[in-house]
Parts: structure tokens; C-alpha cells; sequence
């Protein structure tokens, strides 16, 4: 009876042992599982922090390019409407220019045939 | 049994650490899940606004080059525009230059014109008006014009002649004005006053203060006129005669008055005629151009009719007559 009691001890002992050494790895596996994971969510959180650097320093850089690029194009338009202002002055100018122009034409002419009338004209004493 | 007891404890705390283990393996794997999900919806929405500033880029790169463009035509249509201006502007002072050069022309032609004598029956003006014109008073004539006989007798105004010229496009008109002393005996003499108005859109304004050539005939009467006449090809004049006689004998003075520079001066005095019991004799006149300012007078001496001398007269224009 004793000895039967002995084996049976001995039995459970011996499952008990085992399943405490299947426990003790797999806690082992988990905890390196763990481990890993850790260091993953690490690296990807360092990953994504220098990811955003990146794209902050890339999208700066884009935005500065863009507003120096819209400026560009700002002043351009303005420089533009600058130089037809003045092309419209100058074309202003001109038209008043040329009419001066025939005016003193025609009293050049005018003047002319009185000047011919003096000459042709001689006075008596 | 104790033992059982135990190892059942042990189990059981075993399979709770297990257990959080696993949640907590579960939780980590949500949270690597969640991570990469960031990363990549942050990816994401780099590489769409990454793609809008680039395309914004390349359409402000576009626009600035097609601008650029813009500008250049347009900087050059604006010189264009600046050198045809210049141009036109030379043309104008081009113009201006030669309309002065012609202007001067013609100054210089109405400077050299001769003046001309027109026809006086032109004048619309009344000899009242003119006499009025010439506003010569009572009292500017002198103690020898109050009459002796009666203060009621006032001098006579008349007009003796006038002649209407044209000198460098201008209209003037030189009036001779006679003026009957009161005193009508043998020696007193009337006189004479020359003016020369300026006619402009029928204005008459006086070029010269009224001239008195406190010249006249005798009994109280004016000089009378000759004639107008040119001395200069620019220069009127007018030839008054005066006469005075007695006791056989008869004298006619010539008096000229010339226009030079809105002046008018005596510029000539001699005989015309003279006669008596034994002589009779008389001087004709003549101008005489000589291309100069003032034409040249000769004086023809006659006796009885014959010519017996003749003087050429020079005008000096220091003393401003013809000696």
C-alpha cells in the first residue's frame, strides 16, 4: 500500500515537474517574446521620430522653395504690369507726340506759303 | 495531499503570470500594429503634400519662366517704344527748328518790307472822331492862340490830310491836323499837328503824342500840304507849305516832317517858290532811292521855268535831317 502510495507520489511529482519545466520555458519564450517586442516598438518609435525630422526638414524646405517661388512669380506679375504702365505712358507719349508732329507740319506749311507770298510780293516805292 | 495542495497553488500562479504575459504580448503587438499604421499614414500624407509642393513648385517654376519670357518681349517693346518716342522727339525739335528758322524768315521779310502807302479813302473813321483822337487842347496851343478881339473866338481844328500805310504788316495811319488861329491878322500864323495812329481790329491808338510844327501861313492860317512822301523805303513823310506875302513880293516855304523809329521830326526846311517884281523862282523836290535806310533829296533850282541848279541832299542821321 505504501509502495503504491510511494509510485503514485512519485508520478505526480514527476508530471508536476514537467509541467513546471514546460511552464518555466514557455515563460521564457514569452518574455523574450516581450523582450523583442519592446525593442521593436523602440526602434520603430525612433524610426518614425527621425522619419518625421526628415519629412518636417523636406516639407520646410519645399514650403521655402515655394513661397520664395510664388514671390518670384508676385514680383514678376508686378514688374510686368510696372512695364506695361509704361509701355501704355509711352504710347500715350507718342500719340501726343505725333500729332504735335503734324501740327507743326501743317504751320510749317502754312508758314512756308506766307513766307512764299513775302518773297513773290515786291513793294512799291 | 499537501503536496497536491501545493503544486496546485503553484499551478495556478503560474498560469496567471502566463496569462498576463500573454496580454501583454497581445498589447505590444497592438501597439507595434498602431506604430507601423502611423508610420505609414504619415508616409502617407508626406508624400501628398511632398507631390502638392512639388507640383506647386513646378507650376510656379513654369509660370516664372513664361513670365520671364513675358518680361523680356515686353522690355523690348517698351525700348521700342522709348527709342521710337527719342526718335519722334528729335523729329519734333527737328520741326521746331526749321518752323523757327521760317518764322525768323519771315520776320526778317517783314522787317526788309517797304512800307506801303494805301489808298486813304480806306479810313472808316470820322475826321471829328480822329480830331478827338488826337485830344490837342485849347491850351496847348499857346498865349498866341487866345483870341485878341474876344475870348469867345476859339481855335478851328480841322483835318488837313491823312494817309494810311502799311509798314511790317502793321496798318497805321499819319493825320495832319491844322489849326486856324483866332487872330487873323497878317503875322499870326496858325500851326499844324502830326500824329500817327496805329489801326488794330479798327482800334486807333496813338503811336506818338499829337507833333506841333508851330508852322503856318499868315492870317492866322495852317501850313497846307504838299503831298505824302517816302524817304526811306521804310520812312514816311509829309511836305507842308507855307506861304507869306507883301509888298510885291511872295514867299512859299516846304517843311518836311519824317516818320522814322514812331518819331516824328522836322527832317527838311527850304523854299518852294519866290517871286517878286524881277525874279521868279522855284524848287522842286525829289527822292531819290539809293539802297540805303534814307533816300537820297535833290533839289531842282528854277529861274523863270529853267532849271538853273541842282542839289543832291544826304540825310544825316546824327542830326536826323537832310542837309
Amino acid at each position: 500500500m505504501n509502495k503504491r502510495k510511494l509510485i503514485i507520489s512519485s508520478l505526480v511529482a514527476f508530471f508536476f515537474g514537467f509541467i513546471m519545466s514546460q511552464n518555466l520555458s514557455y515563460a521564457q519564450s514569452k518574455k523574450k517574446q516581450i523582450e523583442s517586442f519592446n525593442f521593436k516598438i523602440d526602434s520603430l518609435s525612433q524610426v518614425i521620430s527621425k522619419e518625421r525630422n526628415a519629412q518636417k526638414n523636406t516639407l520646410s524646405s519645399l514650403e521655402i522653395q515655394e513661397s520664395k517661388s510664388k514671390q518670384k512669380v508676385d514680383s514678376l506679375n508686378s514688374e510686368i504690369k510696372t512695364i506695361e504702365n509704361k509701355i501704355s505712358n509711352q504710347q500715350n507719349d507718342k500719340q501726343i507726340i505725333e500729332s504735335n508732329i503734324f501740327r507743326l507740319k501743317q504751320e510749317i506749311e502754312k508758314q512756308r506759303e506766307s513766307l512764299k507770298r513775302f518773297k513773290t510780293v515786291k513793294e512799291p516805292n | 495531499m499537501r503536496l497536491v495542495l501545493v503544486m496546485i497553488f503553484v499551478s495556478l500562479h503560474l498560469i496567471g503570470i502566463a496569462q498576463s504575459k500573454k496580454k501583454q504580448i497581445q498589447f505590444l503587438n497592438a501597439k507595434i500594429y498602431s506604430l507601423i499604421k502611423v508610420q505609414y499614414t504619415e508616409k502617407q500624407i508626406f508624400e501628398t503634400r511632398k507631390t502638392e509642393l512639388e507640383s506647386s513648385l513646378s507650376n510656379s517654376d513654369y509660370n516664372t519662366s513664361k513670365l520671364l519670357k513675358t518680361l523680356s518681349t515686353k522690355k523690348e517693346k517698351l525700348n521700342n517704344q522709348i527709342q521710337e518716342n527719342q526718335k519722334l522727339d528729335q523729329e519734333v525739335l527737328s520741326l521746331q527748328m526749321e518752323l523757327k528758322t521760317i518764322q525768323d524768315s519771315i520776320k526778317t521779310a517783314i522787317n526788309k518790307m517797304p512800307c506801303r502807302l494805301l489808298d486813304s479813302g480806306l479810313i472808316n473813321i470820322t475826321n471829328e472822331k480822329l480830331i478827338n483822337l488826337m485830344n490837342v487842347q485849347d491850351k496847348d496851343l499857346g498865349e498866341l492862340f487866345v483870341s485878341y478881339v474876344s475870348p469867345d473866338i476859339k481855335p478851328i481844328y480841322e483835318i488837313n490830310g491823312k494817309q494810311l500805310f502799311e509798314l511790317k504788316r502793321e496798318l497805321y495811319c499819319m493825320v495832319v491836323m491844322g489849326v486856324t488861329n483866332p487872330n487873323d491878322f497878317h503875322m499870326s500864323e496858325g500851326t499844324n499837328f502830326i500824329a500817327c495812329f496805329k489801326i488794330k481790329e479798327n482800334q486807333w491808338s496813338l503811336v506818338n503824342p499829337p507833333f506841333n510844327t508851330s508852322v503856318g501861313s499868315g492870317w492866322g492860317n495852317p501850313a497846307s500840304i504838299e503831298k505824302f512822301v517816302l524817304f526811306g523805303n521804310q520812312r514816311l513823310a509829309v511836305i507842308l507849305e507855307e506861304g507869306m506875302g507883301g509888298q510885291g513880293s511872295f514867299y512859299e516855304g516846304r517843311i518836311i516832317y519824317g516818320l522814322d523809329n514812331s518819331r516824328i521830326q522836322l527832317i527838311y526846311s527850304g523854299e518852294k517858290s519866290y517871286s517878286d517884281d524881277y525874279s521868279n523862282k522855284n524848287w522842286d523836290i525829289k527822292f531819290i532811292d539809293n539802297n540805303s535806310d534814307y533816300f537820297n533829296l535833290e533839289i531842282i533850282e528854277k529861274s523863270h521855268g529853267k532849271k538853273v541848279k541842282t542839289r543832291i541832299l544826304k540825310f544825316n542821321e546824327k542830326s536826323m535831317k537832310y542837309e
